[in-house]
């Protein structure tokens, strides 16, 4: 009796041992798996011209796939990187709500059909019935925001289109932000983010640095003589790891088992 | 390093040139510079254009008009087509003087009250101001100089006069800005006046004023652009440095380039 509960007590103690190693071990395949996908994605030639022959952004993309379930093909056709940001485009996440089936399909309600200036998307919550109403666009918005007054600005040429993208994507980060993974679409991101640049200030070209001085050594105080402390000498003994309670031996022995038995 | 004042027209002699490399360099030179080292290497010196003539009297009339008449002379004829008119004429460039009409001092003059009037531009002077303060320095063992229009005595500001065609938009503005290098001037403005004073100045104020009745004017800070500005003329005087030493000026676009296909043109 008493053997056994010594045997299950090793059980149970090797066991979060054993899972650590199997979720490592799980980890490494998965990711050996999705390199390997990823290898094959970029090397095709229907892939956009950010995932051709770049496998860490076909990885990223197979990622995305898999958390919104869709066809890897697919985000890599609606994923952009713009200003170095992955982005939607507004069409695929209008898709992916639509296709959803939490909600109704997304509608939009422009003040104006041939002149909109504004422009609110709305859908029902398949399970409660609830409408989602979601924030209204204005070309006024989009002038104080500044989207509009960029060069080559798509508000001026087509601001009807701009209005319901836009509506969606604020939509989407109400009510369906796990949907989009919080990523903006490829519009917003050209409206909203700058380039990156250096902002590291220069310094001042004209102003000589000046010349690192050494450092002062510090005044010497008079050397006291060492204050003498009488102690007994004791034999220094060996002390065993084992009795440390430090059995690494036996720890990395057992790990090796665990890994190649 | 040093700071000088009324120096006057005496403040462009020695400058860089083409047959001067010795010389100061200047924003305004070092921007013309920075475009093609070849192309200014071989450049003739730029002929003053009415624009400019215009812009010259309208700061000197805003900034030294005590002093107007040490440059400039109005001409009592109505033209130059008589000979008494043309030796008038002739005689006073050779003294240095520029000739102009009562027409252009008049215009000159509307534009220069209109801009040292301004009520965005007045707060920035109420506590007195310097103009036209030479700045001389130093940077990497080459000469550098710059002429800051307006040092008010106390603020974190310089400010610089610019007469433009119109004004239509911010947007329009900040292309003027970019195009012609005024940022680069505002950097190196600052970076002269506080490495000289050991100020901590960090605006820069451009005032710009339109050269047509009824004369608009806009006060604009291009703060935001210094570091942009910083990075354009201190690239520029270690390029200068470099083909100045080997003597070599390089082209906007040197070797045999092959030009890349834009995106656009695929899909016309």
């Amino acid at each position: 009796m008493e053997t056994e509960t010594t045997k299950n007590e090793a059980i149970v103690a090797q066991e979060p041992q054993n899972y650590v190693m199997i979720k490592v071990q799980a980890e490494t395949q998965a990711f050996e798996l999705i390199q390997r996908q990823a290898m094959m994605l970029s090397k095709s030639t229907l892939v956009p011209k950010d995932f051709a022959g770049n496998v860490a952004n076909c990885a990223i993309a197979l990622n995305v796939a898999k958390r919104t379930r869709l066809d890897p093909l697919m985000v890599c056709q609606n994923l952009a990187i713009i200003h170095g940001r992955p982005s939607w485009s507004a069409t695929a996440l209008i898709g992916m709500i639509n296709a959803s089936g939490k909600f109704s399909p997304l509608r939009f309600v422009l003040d104006d059909d041939d002149n909109p200036t504004s422009c609110y998307a709305v859908a029902r919550d398949r399970e409660s019935g609830e409408e989602l109403k979601g924030e209204k666009i204005t070309l006024d918005m989009a002038k104080r925001e500044g989207w509009s007054t960029k060069n080559g600005s798509k508000w001026l040429t087509m601001p009807g289109q701009m209005l319901r993208y836009r509506a969606a994507s604020f939509w989407s980060r109400a009510y369906a932000s796990d949907m989009s993974l919080g990523m903006y679409t490829q519009d917003e991101v050209r409206d909203f983010a700058e380039p990156p640049r250096n902002v590291t200030p220069k310094a001042n070209p004209f102003i000589m640095p000046e010349p690192e001085l050494e450092p002062e050594e510090p005044a010497q105080e008079p050397a006291k003589e060492p204050e003498t402390i009488e102690a007994e000498i004791v034999p220094e003994k060996k002390v065993s790891s084992k009795k440390a309670g430090f059995a690494l031996d036996e720890m990395i022995k057992e790990l090796e088992k665990e890994v190649n038995p | 390093m040093r700071l000088e004042h009324d120096l006057g027209s005496k403040y462009y002699e020695g400058s860089a040139s083409p047959s001067n490399l010795g010389g100061y360099v200047s924003k305004s030179m070092l921007f013309d510079f920075a475009k093609s080292p070849w192309g200014w290497k071989h450049s003739k010196a730029r002929e003053s254009t009415p624009a400019m003539a215009l812009g010259s009297l309208v700061h000197c009339l805003a900034l030294t008009p005590k002093k107007w008449q040490e440059d400039y002379a109005i001409s009592e004829f109505d033209s130059y087509r008589t000979k008494a008119a043309q030796e008038w004429r002739d005689d006073t460039i050779a003294k240095g003087i520029t000739p102009i009409t009562n027409e252009q001092y008049e215009q000159a003059l509307i534009i220069a009250d209109s801009v040292m009037g301004d009520d965005d531009l007045q707060p920035l002077l109420v506590a007195g101001y310097n103009t036209e303060v030479a700045m001389y320095s130093e940077s990497d063992a080459i000469n550098v100089r710059g002429m800051v229009d307006i040092a008010p005595k106390s603020g974190d500001c310089l400010i610089d006069l610019k007469t433009i065609s119109s004004i239509t938009s911010e947007a329009n503005l900040v292309n003027v800005v970019l195009n012609r290098g005024y940022h680069w001037q505002a950097a190196m403005y600052l970076d002269l006046w506080n490495a000289i004073t050991g100020e901590n100045r960090y605006r820069f104020i451009l005032a710009f004023i339109e050269s047509s009745a009824p004369y608009e004017t806009a006060i604009v800070d291009i703060s935001e652009f210094v570091e942009l500005g910083r990075d354009g003329y201190t690239k520029a005087i270690s390029l200068w440095k470099k083909c100045v030493s080997e003597d070599t000026w390089t082209k906007t676009i040197s070797g045999n380039t092959k030009l890349k296909l834009p995106h656009w043109a695929i899909k016309q």
